[in-house]
């Protein structure tokens, strides 16, 4: 299934084809959850810091939907 | 190791050894000790007994990465409690080089004089007639002191809403590109040099007289491994590409925004003032991101801000700034917010308390959120010494009272930051016993709070959060009194034991990681001392009532941390 994901921060670097503003949209199993989605584009926990779908805070077990919106954020630093 | 000491009412400047007391000491340990010791804390802000104290960090004007930030301070006539307002720039390291540990502002000039100072390659201090630079705007006063003084010095000056000895005011310095952008604006200090009639300071780059450090070999050795902690930090790419703006997105995110004067804690229309966005626009436009805004800096969080004719709007736009010029107002326009972060810069103003000011105007029924050109006069009104510009000018509080409205985001009259603390409790207690009143630096536990990211506290209880908060704080009075920038800590990966060596490098004496403690410690207790002298209780460690009262969407919580909570943080 396709869903849209947005990296925020310098997440979306290593992606060519990531919009820095729109994100971009990429194939994944049916049944995926937000902990597949991460694995799958090999982003480091570490450098992980919130994610939401269709707005929503979630935990790496939410199960995602065909046309989710995700958006990845950075860790949170900084003051 | 000296002191240049002014004395406004004969316009003498005199130079003293820093005595015993204050030996070891610089930025803010050095500025709350000597406030504590010297200042009546019962005395007039605006009068000849209050000091203006202006320090550089222990580690400033050294090889340290990071460490060009001043510490200013005195009684604030903002809080009428102790106040420490720290700057980057260039104006610490150059202080350090001439081997000046602080400046001391003394007595009052009579009324209606203005002066300068002027500090010389040498070290020497001379208070010369500035009345030809009285009324000048930061920008424009800058460029005049860059024709009558040359362009290799540092300014450190106030603009209109510091002659006008408003509550709001900030003491501007200039950026590694010798523009006045840089801010101390907490507290209104700015205020506190109008009323001594200090317009500028203006001080020597390239000294040559920097103390002394005892262990060379030492100290270099642990700055090269702190430098390295700070370059390998998975953070400094980010903070170099977006700056501080980057946390838009992710406090939004997690609904710790303060939207409308706190109202909500998303706001609906972000996406066109994240860091993300900000950095888009700069790259089209022709401007820069990934600048350097102060001395020895490696991160490089700055940016320049231009139009779409590419041409100069504002240096650095900041987080706290795009949320109080955009999220607190409902303003989504960051073209204006940028505006307003200039105009704020160039009068003389905290852009985080006038920013505020004017979402209680707008909560208030004066104008509709949203209105950014509503926002922008109302920022030139103060400019212009109207008597609703004084009120803006005078902060939230100031505005709340005109209009008789009690939605006032502040603690000890001062406003809250870009975290609202309903939705991150730490930032409840920091905001509510830091003794400088509502200040997100002086005990910053925002990543500590996110428990669903790794975060070891969950945001919406109260366990912990008084722990941490305390920790925080103790932490943080002893980085503002070395002078590291607050987001350079990624440095003290490589260990706390590393920077205390370098300050027994630099002294000859030991420090170890208890000593770190203590100092933070002891800076606390003398500022809560002087809080205390000065009529403040523990009824002023605490939020007001919108916060207990009203649930924040989306998660609809309130501060739920009870006021014998608040009142343990400092059980020392």
């Amino acid at each position: 299934m396709k869903v849209k994901v947005r990296l925020f921060g310098t997440l979306g670097k290593k992606f060519p084809d990531h919009d820095p503003l729109d994100g971009f949209e990429i194939e994944i199993p049916e049944n995926a959850n937000v902990g597949d989605l991460l694995d799958r584009l090999e982003i480091p926990k570490s450098k992980i810091g919130p994610v939401s779908v269709e707005g929503h805070l979630v935990k790496a077990a939410k199960i995602l939907q065909p046309g989710d919106f995700i958006r990845i954020y950075r860790p949170i630093f900084g003051g | 190791m000296k002191f240049l000491k002014l004395d406004m009412a004969t316009a003498a400047v005199s130079i003293t050894d820093v005595p015993q007391e204050y030996a070891g000491l610089g930025g803010r340990g050095l500025t709350s000790l000597m406030i504590n010791t010297e200042i009546p804390a019962k005395c007039d802000p605006l009068g000849p007994e209050n000091k203006l104290i202006i320090a550089p960090g222990y580690l400033s004007g050294t090889a340290l990465v990071n460490s060009s930030r001043l510490s200013i301070g005195a009684k604030s006539p903002l809080t009428g409690g102790i106040k420490e307002s720290n700057v980057g720039g260039t104006v610490a390291a150059d202080l350090a080089h001439l081997g000046i540990t602080a400046i001391i502002v003394e007595g009052q000039a009579s009324a209606g004089a203005c002066f300068v100072l002027k500090i010389d390659a040498d070290g020497n201090g001379e208070l010369l007639d500035g009345s030809a630079y009285k009324g000048l705007r930061t920008y424009e006063l800058v460029k005049k002191l860059n024709e009558a003084f040359g362009e290799k010095n540092s300014i450190t000056c106030i603009g209109p809403a510091g002659e006008f000895l408003l509550t709001a005011a900030s003491i501007q310095t200039t950026d590694a590109d010798g523009r006045p952008c840089r801010a101390a604006g907490r507290g209104g200090l700015g205020a506190v040099m109008g009323s001594k009639g200090l317009k500028a300071v203006i001080v020597a780059k390239g000294g040559k007289a920097a103390d002394a450090i005892t262990d060379p070999d030492v100290f270099k050795e642990s700055a090269k491994i702190y430098a390295k902690a700070v370059k390998d930090d998975a953070g400094t790419e980010d903070l170099a590409e977006y700056g501080s703006a980057g946390l838009v997105a992710p406090i939004n995110a997690v609904g710790a925004f303060p939207t409308r004067n706190a109202r909500q804690g998303q706001f609906e229309e972000v996406d066109k003032i994240t860091g993300e966005t900000m950095a888009e626009i700069i790259k089209k436009r022709g401007g820069k991101n990934v600048h350097m805004g102060c001395a020895q800096c490696i991160i490089r969080c700055s940016n320049e801000y231009v139009d779409k004719d590419g041409s100069y709007v504002t240096s650095s736009l900041e987080y706290e700034t795009i949320w109080s010029m955009g999220g607190m107002l409902g303003n989504s326009d960051l073209d204006s917010i940028a505006k307003l972060d200039f105009l704020c810069d160039d009068i003389g103003l905290d852009t985080i308390s006038t920013g505020v000011a004017i979402a209680v105007a707008m909560d208030a029924g004066y104008k509709a959120f949203g209105d950014a050109q509503a926002a922008i006069e109302m920022v030139e009104e103060v400019a212009k010494g109207t008597e609703f510009g004084k009120i803006i000018g005078n902060g939230p509080g100031a505005v709340g009272e005109h209009f008789n409205h009690d939605r006032v985001p502040v603690i000890k009259n001062q406003s809250i930051a870009a975290y609202d603390p309903r939705a991150i409790q730490g930032m409840a207690v920091t905001y509510a016993t830091t003794p400088m009143g509502g200040d997100h630096t002086a005990g910053w536990v925002v990543a500590e709070n996110l428990e669903e990211f790794g975060g070891t506290l969950d945001r919406f209880s109260a366990e912990g959060q008084v722990e941490a908060s305390r920790n925080s704080q103790i932490h943080m009075a002893a980085v503002d009194t070395v002078g590291i920038c607050d987001f350079a800590q990624s440095g003290f990966g490589a260990g706390l034991a590393n920077v205390c060596k370098m300050i027994a490098a630099k002294s000859g004496k030991p420090f170890s990681e208890a000593d770190w403690t203590a100092l933070g410690t002891r800076i606390l207790k003398a500022e809560r001392e002087f809080n205390r002298n000065a009529g403040f209780t523990e009824k002023d460690d605490r939020l007001p009532k919108m916060f207990y009262e009203e649930p924040l969407p989306p998660h609809n919580k309130v501060v739920v941390i009870s006021d014998e909570e608040m009142d343990r943080t400092f059980d020392f």
